[in-house]
């Protein structure tokens, strides 16, 4: 009860404070001064902020990138980078994914998140109270001996990520070792050189959604209906990837592994780019606050770097909304 | 310690006006924010809530699924009214 009437008091002491910078700034503007506004809707700045190649960790690309004519999605005819990445994180090892025992540390597993609101340390103790969470038809484990259930070789792990999942590995954690797919999957990308808006918001489909600063693929939602049906679970490492036999190594979530500068004015870091040229960077700034201007493509402008997304939530399993521009290619 | 009656109603009529949905983990993947947006067209304004916290944003469509995407900082729900969420999410189904 206390929190709702503390909220709102919070609430109407921040919009107090709002008005008073406002009308601050709108003196200073009188005055002809100056004042920076880092994450004000600005949509008509005319900076804007595209993609720059030397800020991607050494490591992250196979090739140097190159610059061609690329036509994108909406037809505009224009110049792209042409970025192949490594497809492993150029910064970070890969994994663990699933716990050995139920005995086991969440030091000893990674991460799951299946869309509804929590991401779980997967600990022995997780895959012992999956019947709690999914039903009683989940078992993850001997209980004789309280080993989990992995997917510990090439064919048990491909056999488990199609969607007719065998039933032999129904109630397994799924791993996929990058040993199996040569050590990384690269991918090519056409980025625009300089994002080009489009008139209205497109809808993301099934492809990746863009690349980041540590070499990985940004990809859309995991589909974690189709696999909860094979009571299974793709575990996911600490930094919200995984491996499948088409793809490699990929992110489903942001957690912030691919985080590898702050920005100067404390804006959230910056994680990589979309496929059509706009940055993305993390939910929460320096300070720990979320963007409250953001639209539909959960993205908006300010003065320093023009338009560019901010990620959604591990929990929320995806990062962005919608493109805001037009679309460059994967390869 | 004491919400007001004003607050209440403007507390509850924020919430329906939203059609917040809750979870109990009824479903799989993104449920709730799949639900959020049935029968809503593209651009919508939606909300949803997931344990104690509520999410509003709007419909869009994501691999062919429109569901709700989230625009607007977390907020976390008193636990008052997410008991009074769940009461009410029980008494739809029954």
């Amino acid at each position: 009860m206390y929190l709702v009437s503390g909220d709102l008091e919070m609430k109407f002491k921040k919009c107090v404070s709002l008005l008073a910078v406002f009308l601050l700034q709108l003196s200073l503007v009188g005055c002809g001064s100056s004042t920076s506004s880092d994450d004000s809707d600005t949509s008509g700045s005319d900076t804007q902020l595209s993609l720059n190649p030397e800020l991607f960790v050494d490591g992250a690309l196979i090739d140097s990138v190159t610059t061609e004519d690329c036509t994108l999605s909406g037809g505009t005819e224009t110049t792209c980078y042409r970025i192949t990445i490594a497809g492993v994180p150029a910064n970070a090892e890969i994994g663990p994914f699933c716990p050995p025992n139920i005995n086991s540390d969440a030091s000893e597993g990674g991460i799951w998140f299946d869309g509804n609101g929590e991401v779980y340390d997967i600990s022995g103790e997780f895959i012992k109270n999956l019947d709690t969470l999914y039903g009683s038809d989940w078992l993850l484990y001997d209980p004789a001996t309280g080993e989990v259930n992995v997917t510990d070789s090439q064919i048990a792990c491909e056999a488990a990520a199609r969607p007719d999942v065998a039933e032999e590995y129904r109630n397994h954690c799924v791993v996929c070792s990058i040993d199996y797919y040569g050590g990384g999957v690269t991918s090519t990308f056409l980025i625009p050189t300089t994002p080009v808006a489009l008139t209205t918001p497109q809808d993301i489909g099934r492809d990746d959604l863009g690349l980041t600063l540590n070499g990985v693929v940004f990809a859309p939602a995991a589909p974690v209906d189709a696999i909860l049906a094979a009571n299974t679970i793709a575990a996911f490492d600490d930094c919200g990837g995984h491996v499948n036999p088409f793809e490699g190594y990929h992110y489903h979530a942001a957690t912030g592994c691919s985080e590898t500068a702050s920005e100067a004015d404390g804006h959230a870091s910056l994680l990589g780019y979309a496929i059509d040229g706009y940055s993305i960077f993390a939910m929460r700034d320096a300070a720990g606050e979320e963007e409250f201007d953001l639209d539909e493509c959960r993205g908006h402008s300010d003065d320093s770097r023009g338009y560019h997304y901010h990620s959604a939530s591990a929990a929320e399993n995806l990062f962005i909304g919608c493109y805001h521009g037009e679309q460059g290619a994967k390869q | 310690m004491i919400v007001s009656n004003n607050t209440r109603v403007l507390l509850f009529s924020f919430l329906v006006g939203f059609s917040v949905n809750l979870s109990a983990h009824e479903g799989h993947s993104n449920t709730q924010a799949v639900k959020a947006c049935q029968n809503k067209v593209v651009s919508t304004e939606c909300s949803y809530a997931l344990g104690d916290k509520l999410y509003k944003g709007s419909c869009r469509s994501i691999a062919s699924k429109t569901m709700c995407v989230r625009s607007e900082p977390i907020e976390f729900l008193p636990m008052e009214t997410e008991l009074l969420l769940r009461s009410e999410d029980r008494e739809k189904k029954l």
